[in-house]
């Protein structure tokens, strides 16, 4: 290659970098508006529509009863202890379908992802049947060591574990996917053993990806309802979570109902804002 | 040879296959040419233990790295050998100061120890006050000087450089380059410098060897190659004319003799005039060329499809032309003939 279709080829380069920075238009033609506005409000109607039908004056004391405290309390262990679990599992399951490769990864890859496309119901029934008393790993398990999952908040979170962790797989696997694996293999030729290369290059060079990873389980577990009812039942104290309160509430006390969806709205907007704030500062 | 490099590479992939047996000695530079694809970071990849060798052997000094026939195997982190890699690829997440201290920091060397030295070893490389800089915020210069200290400071037992200039602008590389002279010059191990670029092995090593197809095409002393180039694309880097004058605005001086170049500069240079940019002329030229003057053939060398023709003063350079040129113009060693390049063809680096 001479110099000069060398020098031609970065100019065109350049000119590229150019037209990729290009002024964004100030507003969208109307063929793109107005599907856009319709779209955006079928988003923000049902938010409009609970933020003008709480009990504000109320929102005090209906969130102080029993039913609201102690689901807020068990929504708050199981939420975060699924995520936290996630992350411990999920990081090594996302690590061992991105860098190994072995006959069954597809198949592994689609079971993992499974639990996202799954009915929840779907999904507690199954984890019933294999974790419950009677189960397949449940039976051996109870006799063994006399725990038993099903209906107990250690129920709930493997349930918020179950349909969450597939989130954490599935962020922390693109992260290490599009990470340059010279970055681990230039730590390699300066003497950092396997955890050193793990604990000082890729977990930080990958952090957005497991921050983003552990809001979306959490906000996931969060709002866990059909496994959760179908595997851990609707105990108050116990298995009641917030979704399910807001369930049972709706037919008894409807502006509890509205007061604890009120939380859950609020709560995940406010991560999901946070998450977005992230990933643009990111890149 | 005590602590020198002594090995056979293979490797083979789908489609490509590598097979190089590279010798080093203590204290000397080798550089490594090839064209693209020819093989040479595989090369790096291999002698660091970054790709595992199909066959062959690595040795260092009284060290065996691996060796395919009996399985022995040390991991890259064991090897002790410094990189350079293409581009830095220093981590984006840790500062200037910290990329130096990971080699010491991974060796168990203590917190303030190891910030200590690499401050010292920023500063050796002219850095001393972006030691709280992100890679992102440095030049491109700037991060090859990081990526030089961080391979040094560790100590290695050898050095690989893998095009250390590919991303840098004509300025940058020249100080990069001195740099590199003064630290390989007291490198008491091997080093083995990976280039495309002809002028940076003839100033930085003392051997070079031509890698094309994951095979060695030739090796030996520039001379050795320029005068008995082994393949088209020896010929090609080692007939390149390096000619040191000094510049003053668009005129260089060598010897005492003047080029107009395309480029102001001033101070020490070297100026590059590939062969096939150089005209014969049985009488002086007219025309654009901005350099002509009269000299006498000195050699002619043939080579498949080209042919080599060597001149004597004022400017002792070396151009290429075709066999039909050669009988059309009827040139022999000794005759009297006009030579004139394009002022656009003198590339012009800081020397």
């Amino acid at each position: 290659m001479t110099e000069d279709q060398d020098s031609i080829r970065k100019a065109s380069r350049r000119r590229e970098g150019r037209s990729r920075t290009v002024q964004r238009p100030r507003r969208p033609p109307a063929f793109i508006a107005i599907p856009a506005t319709i779209g955006l409000a079928l988003f923000a109607l049902p938010v409009l529509g609970l933020l003008g039908r709480a009990p504000w004056s109320r929102l005090a004391t209906l969130l102080g009863s029993d039913l609201a405290l102690e689901a807020l309390r068990l929504s708050a262990i199981s939420s975060v202890s699924a995520a936290v679990i996630s992350l411990l599992l999920g990081v090594p399951v996302a690590w061992t379908l991105c860098r190994y490769d072995f006959p069954g990864r597809s198949l592994l890859r689609g079971l993992v992802l499974l639990p996202m496309v799954l009915p929840p119901v779907v999904g507690g029934a199954a984890l019933l049947f294999a974790l419950g008393r009677r189960g397949l790993v449940g039976s051996p398990l109870y006799e063994a060591t006399g725990l038993v999952l099903p209906f107990s908040t250690g129920g709930v979170i493997l349930a918020g574990v179950f349909v969450a962790m597939p989130l954490m797989v599935l962020t922390v696997e693109g992260g290490l996917r599009s990470l340059d694996q010279r970055f681990e293999r230039a730590a390699e030729t300066l003497g950092a053993g396997r955890w050193t290369v793990l604990r000082r290059v890729t977990i930080p060079m990958i952090a957005p990806s497991v921050v983003a990873g552990i809001a979306l389980t959490w906000a996931r577990a969060l709002g866990e309802f059909g496994a959760t009812l179908t595997f851990a039942g609707n105990l108050q104290g116990r298995t009641q979570t917030l979704p399910l309160a807001v369930f049972v509430a709706l037919e008894s006390d409807r502006d509890a109902a509205l007061a604890l969806s009120l939380v859950m709205v609020i709560v995940s907007l406010a991560v999901l804002v946070a998450l977005r704030d992230h990933w643009w500062r990111s890149r | 040879m005590r602590t020198g490099l002594d090995s056979r590479l293979v490797i083979r992939r789908e489609g490509f296959h590598l097979d190089v047996a590279l010798s080093i000695d203590p204290g000397q530079t080798v550089a490594l040419l090839g064209p693209n694809g020819a093989g040479k970071t595989t090369v790096v990849g291999a002698l660091a233990g970054l790709l595992p060798l199909d066959g062959g052997y690595v040795r260092l000094g009284d060290r065996v790295l691996e060796d395919a026939a009996t399985g022995t195997l040390v991991g890259p982190a064991e090897r002790r050998i410094g990189v350079m890699f293409q581009d830095g690829v220093l981590f984006p997440h840790l500062s200037a100061l910290e990329n130096v201290a990971f080699g010491l920091r991974s060796r168990r060397v203590p917190r303030h120890e190891a910030r200590r030295r690499a401050a010292g070893w920023l500063e050796a490389v002219g850095l001393g006050a972006l030691s709280d800089r992100r890679p992102g915020r440095l030049s491109g210069g700037q991060r090859q000087r990081v990526a030089l200290a961080r391979a040094l400071i560790t100590e290695p037992s050898m050095l690989l450089l893998d095009e250390p200039f590919s991303a840098l602008d004509v300025s940058s590389r020249a100080g990069l380059r001195r740099l590199l002279q003064d630290h390989l010059a007291g490198f008491p191990g091997p080093s083995l410098l990976i280039t495309h670029d002809p002028t940076e092995a003839f100033l930085l090593a003392d051997r070079l060897v031509v890698l094309e197809n994951g095979s060695v095409a030739q090796e030996g002393s520039a001379d050795q190659i320029r005068l008995r180039p082994a393949s088209p694309y020896a010929a090609d880097l080692a007939g390149v004319n390096l000619l040191v004058g000094a510049a003053s605005g668009k005129v260089l001086t060598i010897g005492n003799h003047r080029l107009v170049v395309p480029e102001a500069a001033s101070g020490r240079v070297i100026a590059t005039i590939h062969p096939r940019a150089i005209s014969i002329h049985l009488d002086r030229p007219g025309g654009s060329p901005r350099n002509s003057w009269p000299t006498r053939i000195e050699r002619i060398d043939h080579h498949a499809d080209r042919v080599r023709v060597q001149t004597g003063p004022p400017l002792p350079v070396t151009a290429e032309i075709t066999p039909d040129a050669q009988t059309g113009l009827n040139l022999a060693p000794g005759s009297e003939v006009w030579l004139s390049v394009k002022a656009t063809e003198i590339q012009v680096d800081a020397g």
